[in-house]
């Protein structure tokens, strides 16, 4: 909800003015977990706001200690053309505002356009984003929307073109409401050269976490596909995904700490295991793991393992929770779904494999 | 020359994103007046044609502005001393 001022003056013929104001309140129906996150719904949209009601910074915006002293902790309606920078020792929070990082040569000036990566204390002290648009000017495979340890919740936010869209290391996601699309797909990652499927193809996530003890991602919706005409796209599409569902929308990778989260009222399309915590042999992965999937929407079809595995739902069965942590999922009822799947919900999870090598996943099979 | 006096109300105190919102405005000046002029001309024969004019004395200019921006738009039908505006929420 916005407040929305009218000025009125007038003037006479010697030049005499008279003024008069009139406030009023702009809302919106949006209901978390039952409005479905859109672009016309959430970032600048939520208050109807247009770029020219933005003032602009150009450049990056630190928000260190000394900026918080002189301005406060919040900071509403911006054009922050470069990154936003955060080492606050308090929580800072941004309304209203553009995003959107900074062209560059060379190797990016930053990983994230939302750079949180900070381990100063206290813990508490991080960066809350609500309405806002985030996406790089720039594409490049270094560079994420939102990145840290010190990143907040985001409420409310249209997030698009980064390589991953929010990494919360080592901390609770907090997501609602948000609107995650578009990620940049790229052929050559140097993170990615000894994968053993797709050598050098980034592993793109819109939402990835790696530890955390309550991790709460609530009605946003997750449209796993990469962009279009952006990075290496085509060779993504030339090589076996030719709608560009690769990807996925909740990562979960408990190396930092063991994960607890719940995963609810989500609209989820595309990608490949959608939601995923994943199997890792070696004991690189945290076991004792706890989540809840529970009440989401499922749209379009992942990409299939095989020929036919969609696998929606998928987790490592020694690393944490039971098959009954997944419930309450549904399949939308939209034209773009096998008519047999339209409304139903989700079957309940299965073993696949067995012992430390066993995934239980929350599948269907259609070719 | 005494400044105009303005009040403003919009008819609604909250919309919906995409709503019609209509503002009154109202306006008077304690120099504003209306005048009407009335001509008589008579000729050498004693007839008579007759005209009038009117206008107003300081009249005055209404601009409206919000933040954030919308288009106000004036609508038909505006008198000396009052104007209607409409944007969208």
């Amino acid at each position: 909800m916005s407040t929305l001022t009218v000025t009125v003056t007038v003037t006479d013929s010697a030049g005499g003015v008279g003024t008069a104001t009139a406030s009023c309140t702009i809302g919106d129906s949006f209901v978390l977990g039952q409005t479905e996150p859109t672009a016309s719904n959430t970032g600048l949209a939520v208050e109807n706001l247009n770029l020219s009601d933005l003032t602009v910074i150009n450049g990056d915006l630190n928000i260190t200690p000394a900026y918080m002293s002189a301005n406060g902790n919040t900071l509403d309606r911006v054009l922050v053309e470069g990154h936003v920078v955060f080492t606050g020792t308090a929580p800072f929070t941004i309304t209203n505002s553009v995003i959107r990082g900074r062209p560059f040569t060379g190797s990016p000036p930053r990983s994230a356009i939302v750079y949180a990566r900070s381990t100063s204390t206290p813990a508490s002290a991080v960066l809350n984003l609500t309405n806002c648009e985030v996406y790089p000017v720039q594409p490049n495979v270094g560079i994420v929307c939102a990145s840290g340890e010190r990143l907040g919740t985001l409420t409310r936010c249209n997030i698009h073109h980064g390589s991953d869209l929010a990494n919360y290391w080592n901390r609770d996601a907090r997501v609602f409401g948000c609107y995650g699309h578009s990620f940049t797909f790229w052929a050559n990652d140097p993170k990615h050269t000894n994968d053993g499927s797709h050598p050098g193809w980034s592993h793109n996530d819109l939402i990835q976490n790696s530890g955390s003890t309550n991790s709460q991602i609530r009605g946003n919706a997750f449209h796993c596909y990469a962009a279009i005409g952006v990075g290496d796209v085509a060779v993504l599409q030339a090589n076996g995904f030719p709608d560009r569902d690769w990807g996925t929308s909740v990562m979960l990778t408990p190396s930092d700490s063991t994960i607890t989260a719940v995963i609810e009222e989500n609209w989820v399309y595309g990608g490949q295991a959608p939601i995923c915590l994943p199997l890792q042999s070696g004991g690189s992965f945290n076991t004792g793991n706890s989540w809840q999937v529970t009440d989401n929407r499922f749209g379009d079809l992942p990409h299939p393992y095989g020929t036919n595995s969609r696998q929606l739902i998928r987790w490592g069965n020694t690393m944490g929770p039971a098959a009954s942590s997944c419930s309450g999922n549904v399949f939308l009822d939209i034209p773009t779904l096998p008519a047999a799947l339209r409304g139903q919900p989700l079957p309940a999870a299965i073993l696949q494999g067995s012992g430390s090598s066993g995934q239980l996943m929350v599948r269907v099979l259609q070719t | 020359m005494a400044n105009p006096t303005v009040t403003a109300a919009l008819n609604k105190q909250a919309y919906a994103p995409g709503e019609t919102m209509i503002l009154t405005v109202d306006h008077a000046d304690t120099d504003r007046a209306a005048m009407t002029l009335s001509i008589t001309v008579t000729d050498s024969s004693g007839n008579t044609g007759v005209a009038t004019a009117n206008c107003v004395i300081d009249q005055g200019t209404v601009a409206v502005v919000s933040s954030p921006a919308r288009t106000w738009t004036l609508q038909a039908g505006a008198t000396a001393g009052r104007s209607v505006f409409h944007a969208t929420a």
